[in-house]
């Protein structure tokens, strides 16, 4: 699990916007990514009613059928069936739920809490920066799995657990970022601006600063959402994540492990569904940080 | 079957026989008679119908049809066999208790031949055996190591007990390192300890050191009274401990307790060397056992590998009739793979010998093929759904508990389709059960009336009926120990959810969920393995009823001061009436009317018992004896010569 | 200048111990939390009495503070308590496994380190060419694949292939090839992106193009001087890193049946042995904040410039 990577690379990276040549430009690619993002987030809201058959129906005659284009599978369940009968499809269908709602409550939690930190770190310095980076480095000091970890030892399995792991592993990359920014922020002009007029620093924060540390936010944001999803897996799959009879990406990964050679889709469907969620959010961000950062995008013209 | 066991056994205690020789004799003809029987033998048929599967078959469906014809005629045959093993053992009865030993050790002799087992000089005797394991034990001392993990990596190689099971299931002397006797006035249990043995240290075996055993388990060890061990709740019914002499020991009992051989002197209880702990300390013994069992320490990295050697000294040879033969294999080793899917690996990569307790999945994986085996050991228990009766309230919602309703309890019978996930997710050999004990136990518990087959629509009109549709609950299932728990289990809950009822599985560590099973910390139902028997083993009715179910029993939820059901109550006194009874006709007519009881009442929902698969190289062979909790035990593998 | 420095160093260290002392009270509170862990110790057949004896022996009916203030204590000392599974202390159990992993740590970050800034360096010298479309797609595979996944696949694809590499276990040397691979490959992905940054970075200072402009080779500009400035700014990502790769050690541990720390953890959490859980998860940590400490302080020494830096 490497909860703080993607994020921790981003912000240290300062010339991030530059680097890529293969990323998101032509309008096709766009339009690809934008509409898998799409389809992820129609299926989880509405999975209940799109997938084909109820994800717990049992049919245990008709176990690890293989998907459709292999000899024996069939088009009643295109992506074949679990260890116990189960279509895959729709379970398929159902865990990116699971995903999606880890998604949106990991990320706007982790992005206020680390940025509110992140800002009185960096307007205030010293004493209340040392406290706040104390706590960054207690963050870095216990790996988001270790918390996991103990967590499920207090408490039963579940989302809720999840949740709060991950805002612990993510909340610090924001707050380092948003400190760094407003540290420069604090010194251009319509902010000594605002301070000559005698503005106090809860206004000058949240109407000058916070507006120019929007974009960068989200775009941290956005690169972490792959982070949720990986992590998410990781979690279930040690038995630490959310409940083993409910479904998810990481679970569906977890429970197929025991049959990865006889029935090899129970393994990869999913993580396919990972990969290509990861792969289209982190392309999505790349584009949206061009599109939100004229600067840079007018440096790399 | 084991009525004849139980009837010799209870007859042995009715005559209050001071004899070991006559006790032995009377243990020996049982044995006799449930090989005759066939049930052992009915095992190996199933070994082989897993372990070969042909890959040529094309016509599988005709195939499985002679399977059939030649089943209903094995049957059959055995049905014969048994009738005519019947007859002769009443003639047995009749004789002389010695001849009785000799044809019973006779008889032993041929069934080891007949069965999967090389000659001596077949035998790789140098062979270094590589034994892939799921689960490691956290402490080499048989005292604190736990079921599990550790009993075949560890307890059953380094440790020897004072009696052994022989082949038929039966505890016994022979085989073992003592011989026992009951006082005439049952207020005393002895054991007479075998002469000359010594500890891999050299340390010999004698009472001080059996008396030091038992007395560590207990916390009455002077050298560390602070000493803790799960077995202490096994040795409860133990009073004062006394050496008599060099090799003599006498146990106190409050009351006469008819398990004292096997709650004494049983596989769990290896026997230790007094001295070297005493001076070592119980840390250092932990991480260097030293015991009299077949193979000797070597070292132990944990949750890496444990290597043991034959010990040459050892008290049995390759001929020993019963359970403590001589390793086969100069060197064991066990090696600890988590992943059941890098287990195989390992077997595939050919790292390993014998990939250990594998789901039926994955042996579908090796059975197709030529240089990789199955082999499947049955369980000698029976897994069960322990259900909540006897408490007034719900303890999570407070009000009046549904399980109280028979009607909610024959749904949840009603809605397992048990047959289906033996046939789909098990290997299709496993034994569907009716009650603790599955159908061929004799009086036919197993055989009860009207039994309570798939029927999801009147588990549901019964749910319905009792206003419970929705009720809402948890099982807690203790895993890593039975087979393909994570495979079944959902099954079970899928079905329950199918018919109206709501549950959870709390997937609990194993010796976890067993600390709160025993300390009755779980108020909602949880699966069991009961003790029962499988075809063959005589874990008779009064072992099942004194672990499962009854009131104060270490995996009930039935205790003391609860709420009882009138039924319960009468289920209850029938049970203690039975447990009381030295005439054994008599006895199992009370058992089995107490069966019809808890199965009209529905008091638990029995499902199947369940195999222990391997996977091996063609060059293992592996002989069956019984081992109470892990099936395969390295000891008896034999590793043929190139 | 040096006693300056010297002090940043001091600083460094004090919020080190600070930010143990926070993980300390963490793991105190969250283990409280997690119930009372007399009725696991006592014996079956304990009375309610004998738990209650109990209770009062381990100090659990004291007040909260006065048993975190001993628990401080104990800590200090490295004592914590019994392991409920293991029956000895707990400190000598997590000792035993810490060797493993941190050995599968090492050779993880080497094998992230070994991938990733070779790649890093090509990908921004031939910036746009094949490799650095290649590398970069595959850093984004290498972010997205579960490794739990890709450990799997290894030893399906490649130990039942390969003879020399074993499926599992720290039996030989070569055991440790697989686990470092799957360990090493999520943090990889992330070092050659950050190297690849930091050269472009480094590539556009005034300091390269003045030494371009006196004449030196394009190899002598890029390891002389390019490629030691960005080695600096890759030094802070280990510190990074080392959390994240004990996180995955725990992962791939499991998969890979190494004997270490990770599958210890998960054990113990399991079977609720709590003594080993908190000795775990405090060595652990203690081990971040001190390998972070350790580059902090190298890289202040090594330049100055960096020590009062916004990172």
């Amino acid at each position: 699990m490497s909860e703080s990577q993607a994020p921790a690379q981003t912000v240290e990276d300062p010339f991030a916007g530059r680097r890529r040549n293969w990323r998101v430009r032509s309008p096709k690619t766009l339009v690809a990514t934008l509409s898998i993002l799409l389809l992820f987030i129609v299926l989880g809201i509405f999975g209940s009613q799109i997938a084909p058959e109820d994800p717990f129906k049992l049919n245990l005659v008709g176990r690890l059928q293989p998907p459709f284009f292999e000899a024996e599978g069939s088009l009643d369940h295109p992506l074949g069936t679990d260890d116990l009968g189960r279509d895959t499809l729709s379970r398929l269908i159902y865990g990116a739920r699971i995903s999606l709602l880890a998604i949106a409550m990991v990320i706007p939690l982790a992005t206020v809490i680390g940025s509110i930190l992140g800002i009185l770190a960096g307007w205030f310095g010293g004493w209340t920066s040392r406290v706040i980076m104390a706590l960054v480095d207690l963050q870095l000091a216990m790996p988001a799995i270790l918390i996991a970890v103990f967590l499920r030892a207090i408490w039963e399995p579940s989302l809720t657990n999840v949740v709060i792991v991950l805002v612990f592993a993510l909340w610090a990359t924001f707050a380092r970022l948003v400190r760094g920014e407003t540290l420069g922020l604090k010194e251009r002009e319509f902010v000594l601006a605002a301070r000559t007029i005698g503005a106090n620093d809860l206004r000058i924060m949240v109407r000058h600063v916070l507006p120019s540390l929007v974009n960068s936010i989200v775009i941290l944001a956005t690169l972490n959402v792959a982070t949720v999803v990986i992590a998410e897996a990781g979690l279930s799959f040690l038995g630490v994540g959310i409940p083993q009879d409910s479904i998810s990406w990481g679970i569906m990964i977890s429970q197929g492990r025991g049959v990865i050679v006889t029935a090899w889709w129970l393994v990869t469907v999913p993580g396919i569904a990972i990969i290509v969620v990861s792969l289209v959010v982190n392309l999505f961000g790349d584009w949206l940080r061009d599109f939100l950062d004229p600067q840079l995008r007018n440096i790399q013209r | 079957m084991s009525r004849h066991w139980t009837k010799l056994r209870r007859t042995k205690l009715s005559r209050r026989s001071l004899l070991s020789a006559s006790a032995r004799a009377g243990v020996g003809a049982a044995g006799l008679a449930l090989v005759g029987c066939g049930g052992d033998d009915d095992d190996d048929q199933q070994q082989q119908t897993v372990a070969q599967a042909q890959p040529e078959q094309e016509q599988q469906q005709q195939a499985m049809q002679q399977q059939q014809q030649q089943q209903a005629m094995q049957e059959q045959a055995q049905q014969q066999a048994m009738q005519q093993q019947q007859e002769q053992q009443a003639e047995q009865q009749a004789q002389q208790v010695e001849q009785q030993e000799q044809a019973q050790q006779e008889e032993e002799l041929d069934r080891s031949t007949a069965q999967e087992e090389a000659e001596v000089s077949e035998v790789d005797l140098d062979a270094e055996l590589v034994v892939g394991y799921g689960s490691f034990p956290p402490t080499l001392d048989i005292t604190t190591a736990g079921g599990g993990g550790g009993q075949g990596a560890s307890n059953n190689l380094h440790f020897a007990a004072l009696a052994a099971y022989n082949s038929g299931r039966v505890i016994q002397a022979e085989g073992g390192f003592g011989d026992w006797e009951f006082a005439d006035d049952l207020s005393s249990f002895r054991w007479k300890i075998k002469e000359g043995v010594t500890f891999h240290n050299g340390e010999p075996l004698n009472a001080e050191s059996v008396q030091f055993y038992y007395e560590r388990i207990l916390g009455r060890a002077e050298y560390n009274p602070d000493f803790e061990s799960q077995l202490r709740a096994r040795a409860g019914w133990m009073g004062d401990i006394t050496v008599v002499d060099e090799y003599t020991v006498d146990i106190a009992m409050d009351t006469p307790f008819v398990d004292a051989p096997e709650q004494s002197g049983g596989i769990n209880f290896g026997l230790l060397p007094k001295q070297y702990i005493i001076d070592n300390g119980d840390d250092h013994f932990a991480n260097n056992p030293i015991g009299c069992g077949a193979y000797q320490f070597m070292s132990w990295v944990p949750d890496q590998e444990i290597r043991s050697q034959r010990f040459e000294n050892f008290a049995f040879d390759h001929d020993a009739p019963f359970q403590y033969k001589a390793g086969w294999a100069k060197y064991i080793t066990g090696r600890y793979f988590p992943e059941e899917q890098a287990r195989a690996a390992a077997l595939e990569a050919g790292e390993v010998d014998i990939a250990y307790r594998i789901s039926p999945d994955v042996a579908k994986q090796f059975e197709d093929r030529d240089d990789f085996k199955v082999i499947a050991l049955p369980d000698v228990r029976v897994m069960a759904l322990e259900l909540p009766v006897n408490q007034s309230l719900d303890p999570i919602t407070g009000e009046e508990n549904p399980w109280r309703d028979v009607r909610v309890r024959q749904a949840a019978n009603y809605a397992i389709d048990a047959d289906a996930i033996i046939e789909n997710l098990l290997t299709g050999t496993e034994e569907r059960a009716y009650s603790p004990f599955p159908a061929g136990y004799d009086p036919p518990i197993g055989n009860l009336p009207g039994q309570y087959n798939y029927d999801p629509d009147k588990a549901r009109a019964l749910l319905e009926e009792a206003g419970q549709i929705g009720f809402a609950f948890t099982i807690t299932l203790p895993t890593g120990l039975w087979t393909a728990d994570r495979i079944w289990m959902p099954a079970v809950q899928q079905m329950l959810n199918d018919v109206g009822f709501q549950v959870e599985i709390d997937y609990a560590d194993f010796g976890n969920a067993l600390a709160l099973i025993r300390n009755n910390e779980l108020p909602h139902p949880f699966v069991f393995n009961q003790a029962g028997v499988s075809s063959g083993a005589p874990l008779g009715p009064a072992f099942a009823y004194r672990l499962v179910t009854t009131i104060g029993a270490p995996y009930s939820h039935a205790q003391e001061g609860d709420d009882f059901l009138p039924e319960f109550s009468e289920f209850q006194a029938l049970i203690e009436e039975a447990n009381a009874e030295f005439d054994q006709q008599r006895a199992n007519d009370l058992y089995y009317q107490a069966s019809v009881i808890s199965y009209e009442n529905a008091f638990q929902v029995p499902l199947f018992g369940l195999p222990h698969l391997y996977a091996v190289t063609p060059q293992i062979l592996y002989n069956e004896y019984y081992d109470t909790s892990t099936g395969l035990n390295a000891i008896y593998a034999q590793k043929l010569k190139a | 200048m040096r006693s300056e420095l010297g002090a940043t160093a001091v600083g460094r260290f004090l919020r080190s111990i600070a930010v143990v002392f926070g993980v300390v009270t963490i793991v105190f509170f969250m283990s409280r939390g997690a119930g009372d862990p007399v009725s696991r110790l006592a014996p079956i057949d304990a009375t309610q009495q004998e738990i209650e004896e109990a209770k009062e022996r381990y100090g659990l009916n004291d007040p909260m503070i006065e048993q975190y203030g001993r628990f401080l204590w104990d800590i200090v000392r490295l004592e914590f308590g019994q392991s409920f599974r293991a029956t000895r202390p707990a400190t000598d159990v997590v000792g035993e496994r810490l060797v493993a992993t941190i050995q599968l740590g090492a050779a993880g970050l080497f094998v992230a380190f070994a991938i990733g800034i070779p790649l890093g360096i090509v990908a921004a010298v031939r910036r746009g060419g094949a490799t650095d479309i290649f590398s970069r797609i595959g850093a984004l595979f290498g972010q997205a694949v579960p490794n739990f996944w890709l450990g799997l696949m290894l030893i399906l694809f490649v130990a039942l292939y390969i003879d020399f590499i074993p499926t599992g276990g720290r039996t030989s040397p070569q055991s440790i090839i697989l686990p470092a691979i799957t360990l090493g490959s999520f943090p990889a992905a992330a070092v050659m992106r950050f190297t690849r940054s930091a050269m472009l970075d480094t590539l556009q200072q005034d300091y390269i193009r003045t030494a371009r402009a006196k004449g030196l080779s394009e190899r002598a500009v890029l390891f002389k001087h390019a490629l030691r400035n960005s080695m600096l700014a890759v030094i802070t990502l280990l510190g990074l890193q080392v959390g994240n790769i004990l996180s995955g050690a725990i992962i791939v541990e499991t998969v890979f049946a190494w004997p270490g720390l990770g599958q210890l953890i998960i054990q113990s959490i399991v079977a609720t042995d709590y003594p080993v859980v908190q000795a775990s998860v405090l060595l652990t940590s203690v081990w971040i904040v001190f390998i972070n400490l350790v580059v902090d302080v190298s890289y202040t020494f090594i330049d100055p410039r960096i020590r009062t830096g916004a990172i």
